[in-house]
């Protein structure tokens, strides 16, 4: 899935992702997203989600697409598919938009 | 515990009377202390508080007399209106309609029509301090403005439209956009739905609890608008909202585009969604086409969700059931009986670990008793706070100035005893105001201030709870009594009486000593019921007055009813218990010579004449005297007695069994109580043999006069 | 995991109809008495919601809330203010203090439900 040239590195989001926890996540991505990699976000260890970890995720997104960087968002936990479902955003951001790197998570 | 098997109507019946006493204090209050806010408050509070929980319950007669008072008593609150004392009595009239209103429903009984008119008498007086503005506060926020004049044709859409901008603050105030489509899924089904992520930035600038979303959404629900348009109302204000309903105007699409200029592509969001259809796109950009189609809009009631039971409680407070309390105390009095069987048995064996551990176990049931018994202690403030209303009243009705001060309102006592007491307690302070204090042209007269002085006082004294109700009245006039009772024959004419023997004579059946029988008091229950009341509570009644000064009735009462720490003596074969706490001291009877053997017997203690009874001859015990016998001094209502008996025998918890009918004539008795061996012990009657005694030995002449504790 | 909800409120009554509603619709309850009574409730454990009323003794809604909001763990917490068409101030000083929820009394179970739902779902 990844063009084979370039390395990518991959960052374990766990447990809560939630405006509690939202700017605590947003230092820790920034400071492990810093570099030329593209970035696989692990998210099968995410427990809760709510707007403010979605809004992060995408603004995640945004920041590496901004550099010419790829970010995947791989291994969805059931929460944060149960909310990519109800935002619709599988479709909006294309069928690719959650990576499943195995089939253990379906 | 109990709480949670109770019937949440009850607890809203137990919490309003209670709201509804507290209230009524307040509003009393507010006539010594105007304009103090916490006492408003209170006031407000209550009615708040009894119309929320009525609502819950569908009691809509309540809710809506409630909402009236409350309303009046918010424009009280911010100073719009005057708490006057014509207020104060109309908000004390509809504390009483309320009070009304909530003993049928625990009657579960409906008002009937003169209560519904009283009701809407009182509420049209209520409303009569309102003006004009409460119209306006009355309505729930309403739907969102509709969408305007449909001079364009309708589109196609069967969906609903919903339009969100979330407000940045929205996350940060706990609303969460997930959560209200989540809520929105509830009431249909989100048909299509775009979520609008332009406005997040990048990680580097986020702020992490800003929200940046909005969401574009085909809703099919077949609910209201005002239901739709509700799951948005918290989010109202914060937020840029829109909500079209299926067939809206075109032109309502255009406005709402409008708005939302900044967010290119709405256009291709609302094809997407098939909100608008290709041709309607056209149009839109075309305005000025067909002619106006319906836009219809339907209201409805929402069907409400049904509720399981299923409950509990984690606050501080619980209501118990009374009875099952009493139940806790009777198997603590068995228990104790049980104890002390245990506790012989166990002196019996003389083994030494046997008795330690009984021991162990009669201190612990000692404290379990203490504990369960307090269990039932309640402040005696409550009933006393009673009576501000009923002296207040009153004190109009008879048009006099009477002030009532309470005292010892914390004093705690048996509940049983309190919910007993309340009809005695009015009977004499209704007695007071009206035959006790004067008129304000005599109190002049008299050189008193004109405003009469009625006082409520409790204290516990040795084991008892005393109940003082004190004027500054005329006092009882000797001379008048007697010459009643005279008349009706009570005494006899030559009889001599000390103050006290006189004063009593108003608790003698059939007695009255206004020489004008007012409404008031003549209502038919004379003194003597009041003291018979008392009575049969193990409690007396005194009366002293100073004429001119003031009179003071006296009342005292066991804490308990049920179980005594009690002292055993034994005369012969018989064993008599008496209240530890009335005990003073014992001491060794001493040899008197025979001449000084005469009735009535005096003895002298330390200094002091100690008029003493022997038990022997009292109850009449035929067995003989053993050749030292003892006294046990014992000590009511400050006057001493000794009580001569053969054996002292120790300490003794004791549950009071009472004695039957046949036995209630016996002088010296109160009550029986099992051993544990399973022999029956008597109680004594401390206070009617230290009366017996003391009236014996006393001289007939008038005592030292005994001043009212009045004038403060 | 059901959410938590706390319900501060005077009325006994009142606490234990919403807390039946509450409950059967799938939510767990905790209840106090009045505000202090409710700051002594937010010992750290996760609460989703507050239901809180305005007129309290001891400490009013408007100042627990107030208070709550000064805790990390409770201070992006929704709040639910029951409030009184009377009572148009309160509402506004229940949401500066940070409640952008009401409900207004009285109210019937259903009503209390959707405005819980509006916030949190079990």
């Amino acid at each position: 899935m990844n063009e084979s040239a370039r390395s990518s590195r991959d960052i374990t989001i766990s447990g809560e992702l939630t405006i509690y926890t939202a700017s605590e996540w947003r230092d820790r991505l920034i400071g492990e997203m810093a570099g030329t990699d593209d970035i696989r976000l692990q998210l099968a260890e995410v427990a809760e989600i709510d707007s403010a970890g979605l809004q992060l995720l995408l603004a995640a997104k945004r920041l590496a697409n901004g550099e010419g960087r790829q970010l995947e968002l791989a291994n969805p936990s059931a929460a944060v598919r149960g909310l990519f479902d109800l935002v619709r955003l599988n479709e909006q951001l294309g069928s690719d938009a959650l990576h499943q790197e195995s089939e253990a998570g379906q | 515990m109990s709480a949670e098997h109770e019937d949440p109507l009850q607890t809203f019946i137990a919490e309003s009377r209670e709201l509804l006493l507290q209230m009524e204090e307040a509003l009393l209050d507010m006539e010594s202390r105007p304009n103090d806010p916490e006492t408003i408050n209170a006031i407000f509070r209550a009615a708040h508080t009894i119309k929320g929980s009525a609502g819950l319950f569908g009691l809509d007669h309540i809710v809506a007399f409630t909402h009236v008072a409350e309303s009046v008593l918010d424009r009280v609150r911010n100073n719009e209106i005057a708490l006057d004392p014509g207020l104060g009595a109309l908000l004390l009239k509809a504390g009483d309609h309320l009070g009304q209103l909530i003993e049928l429903l625990a009657a579960q009984a409906s008002p009937g029509a003169a209560i519904q008119a009283d009701g809407q008498a009182l509420q049209a007086r209520l409303e009569s301090y309102l003006d004009a503005a409460l119209a306006a506060d009355a309505k729930q926020p309403s739907a969102d403005k509709p969408a305007t004049t449909a001079d364009l044709a309708a589109v196609n859409n069967p969906h609903w439209h919903i339009s969100l901008r979330f407000g940045p603050d929205v996350l940060r105030h706990g609303m969460d956009p997930v959560s209200i489509l989540r809520y929105l899924a509830t009431l249909g089904e989100i048909a299509a739905l775009h979520c609008v992520t332009d406005a997040i930035p990048s990680l580097a600038e986020i702020d992490p609890e800003a929200c940046y979303l909005g969401v574009e959404l085909a809703f099919a629900s077949d609910r209201t608008p005002d239901e739709i348009n509700g799951a948005f109302e918290f989010i109202r204000d914060d937020c840029l909202i829109h909500v079209l309903p299926p067939g809206a105007p075109l032109d309502t699409y255009r406005r709402m585009i409008d708005t939302l200029d900044k967010d290119a592509g709405m256009q291709a969001i609302l094809l997407a969604l098939g909100s608008l259809g290709p041709e309607e796109i056209a149009a839109l950009n075309h305005p000025g086409d067909a002619p106006a189609g319906a836009a219809s809009m339907l209201g409805g009631e929402v069907a409400e969700p049904s509720v399981k039971e299923n409950k509990s409680s984690e606050s501080s407070l619980i209501r118990v059931d009374a009875g099952k309390l009493d139940q806790l105390i009777n198997l603590v009095g068995e228990l104790i009986i049980a104890g002390a069987g245990a506790s012989m048995v166990a002196r019996n064996s003389k083994l030494p670990a046997l008795i330690e551990a009984t021991t162990l176990v009669s201190r612990l049931v000692e404290d379990v008793r203490d504990s369960a018994l307090t269990l039932r202690m309640v402040q005696i403030g409550a009933t006393f706070n009673r009576f501000r209303r009923v002296v207040r009243d009153v004190a109009k009705e008879i048009g006099k100035d009477i002030a009532l001060d309470i005292r010892g309102g914390d004093t705690e006592l048996d509940k049983t005893v309190v919910e007993k007491i309340g009809d005695p307690l009015t009977h004499i302070v209704r007695n007071s105001m009206d035959h006790g204090i004067e008129p304000a042209e005599v109190r002049l007269a008299r050189g008193k201030p004109a405003t009469g002085q009625l006082r409520l006082n409790a204290f516990h004294e040795s084991g008892s709870i005393v109940i003082e109700v004190s004027d500054d009245g005329g006092g009882l006039n000797k001379a008048r009594i007697l010459k009643k009772a005279i008349e009706r024959g009570l005494i006899g004419e030559s009889q001599a009486l000390s103050d006290k023997e006189i004063f009593n004579l108003v608790f003698e059946p059939g007695f009255s000593t206004a020489e004008q029988v007012s409404k008031l008091s003549g209502r038919g229950v004379g003194m003597d019921v009041v003291k018979r009341n008392i009575m049969a509570l193990r409690g007396t009644v005194d009366i002293e007055s100073v004429e001119g000064v003031g009179t003071t009735v006296r009342i005292r009462l066991p804490l308990t009813l049920a179980i005594i720490d009690g002292f055993m003596v034994g005369v012969g074969n018989a064993a008599y218990v008496l209240p530890l706490d009335m005990v003073v001291e014992c001491i060794e009877l001493p040899a008197l010579p025979a001449s000084e053997q005469t009735a009535p017997d005096y003895l002298n203690l330390r200094g002091s004449v100690l008029p003493f009874v022997r038990l022997r001859e009292q109850f009449e015990v035929s067995a003989p005297p053993p050749t030292r016998e003892n006294v046990v001094v014992v000590q009511y209502a400050g006057q001493r007695a000794g009580l001569v008996v053969d054996r002292l025998m120790g300490e003794f918890q004791t549950v009071i069994k009472p004695l039957g009918k046949v036995f209630s004539q016996i002088r010296g008795i109160g009550g029986s109580t099992i051993l544990g061996s399973g022999e029956v012990a008597l109680i004594l009657d401390i206070p009617g043999l230290v009366r017996q005694v003391t009236q014996q030995s006393q001289p007939a002449a008038t005592g030292g006069t005994e001043t009212c504790t009045s004038n403060t | 995991m059901a959410k938590t909800i706390l319900i501060v409120d005077d009325s006994a009554s009142l606490r234990q109809v919403v807390s039946i509603a509450l409950k059967g619709a799938g939510y767990d309850v905790i209840e106090a008495c009045d505000g202090v009574d409710g700051l002594k409730k937010l010992d750290g454990r996760k609460i989703h919601l507050i239901i809180s009323d305005v007129n309290m003794p001891n400490m009013d809604g408007i100042t627990f809330v107030k208070e709550s909001k000064q805790l990390p763990a409770y201070k992006f917490t929704p709040v639910i203010m029951l409030t009184t068409e009377a009572g148009d101030a309160k509402k506004q000083a229940g949401q500066a203090a940070g409640a952008k929820a009401w409900v207004v009394k009285p109210f019937q179970p259903a009503q209390m439900l959707a405005a819980v739902g509006k916030l949190i779902l079990p």
